[in-house]
């Protein structure tokens, strides 16, 4: 249980980061939940809200892409 | 451990520069790091490459 | 079924208002092809005033833009304008385009059984960059045109005559063009590349298309 634990904390910790780099002048817009500043988005991570789990989804989805290479080949055409 | 560092090596060498350089793949000690930064402690076979290594299992990076 | 693009454009909070002067670029398209159209801005996008009209009209394209979720799509202040619970004959035989979050799991697949209509929508939440500092003049945010421009070509494409695979796999096209654009910017000056990058995959997996994949509006 303590394994699963820290793999979410070390997952949100990553997101965090990854959000962390975007501009402050940027705000991102999710479907039916609204638009929010990196500030908000990083808030709902931590706090796991509906609107957290989405953005930690999208990342996660989004590495994978990245590791299996489909990304790679999906740019590449 | 040697399994995952080429695992890794693998996924690295078919990432794109720009991806390499900016996108941030794992958090140690409340430092970030970049595929970039990360495949140099892989490469050179560091403690730090070691524990990057083992928290991106973890997180089923790898 | 007459050949009339049907589009609905609620305005009343930030993520809607892009959507609304993005989609009146297509409005404007479809104006230069002499196409019929009926546009449902801001308070009009209704469910009274859009239901009374596909009855009346019987247009064959209908853009929808605004939230939504698995089985309905909403128009101004999120009210339910379709849902697979109430409305669904009105979209027999029709093509429908919703610029919406998650219509894509539930709606989009009911609302083509048994009829020759298609759905284009997505599975996932439909997302994307704004700079604030371009927030009033949306059709000049370049960030944000990377995710909604591509989204546009494929109500332009079933304009222009395009099948609904073809318009759904221009669109994608258009997406993979903006992702190769995120990696020409230069991390200096703009940074946030992998940010935005991570939002157009979503919606770029997240796009699908159901039911009669040649339809031609």
């Amino acid at each position: 249980m303590s394994e699963e634990k820290d793999k979410g904390e070390y997952l949100k910790e990553l997101v965090l980061a990854r959000l962390d780099v975007m501009p402050s002048n940027y705000k991102l817009s999710v479907g039916n939940q609204g638009t929010f500043t990196k500030m908000q988005l990083m808030d709902s991570v931590r706090r796991e809200s509906s609107l957290g789990k989405q953005i930690i989804g999208m990342q996660v989805n989004f590495i994978k892409a990245l590791t299996s290479g489909e990304l790679t080949k999906v740019i590449a055409q | 451990m040697e399994e995952v560092r080429i695992k890794f090596m693998k996924i690295f060498n078919n990432l794109p520069e720009k991806v390499r350089m900016e996108d941030i793949i794992v958090v140690i000690d409340e430092k970030p790091y970049t595929w970039n930064s990360a495949f140099i402690e892989v490469k050179n076979e560091t403690e730090l490459g070691q524990r990057i290594l083992k928290r991106l299992v973890s997180l089923e990076i790898l | 079924m007459e050949r009339i693009l049907l589009v609905t454009r609620p305005q009343y909070d930030g993520g809607t208002a892009y959507l609304s002067h993005y989609a009146k670029l297509v409005l404007e398209f479809a104006e230069r092809r002499g196409i019929e159209k009926k546009d449902f801005p801001g308070k009009d996008a209704n469910k009274k005033e859009v239901l009374k009209y596909v009855s009346k009209k019987n247009p064959k394209l209908i853009f929808v833009n605004g939230h939504g979720d698995e089985g309905a799509l909403e128009g101004d202040k999120d009210e339910i304008l379709f849902s697979v619970e109430d409305g669904l004959k009105l979209l027999r035989d029709k093509a429908v385009y919703a610029r919406a979050c998650h219509a894509g799991i539930l709606f989009g697949p009911e609302m083509v059984k048994n009829n020759n209509g298609c759905f284009i929508g997505y599975i996932s939440p439909f997302s994307f960059w704004i700079d604030e500092a371009r927030s009033s003049t949306p059709l000049k945010d370049k960030t944000a045109a990377l995710f909604l421009r591509p989204s546009n070509e494929i109500v332009n494409s079933l304009i222009a005559g395009r099948t609904a695979k073809e318009a759904y796999e221009f669109s994608k096209k258009k997406m993979i063009e903006s992702m190769q654009k995120i990696f020409k910017m230069n991390q200096q000056n703009e940074p946030g590349a992998m940010g935005l990058l991570e939002i157009l995959w979503t919606n770029y997996q997240g796009q699908v298309l159901y039911g009669n994949e040649e339809f031609v509006f």
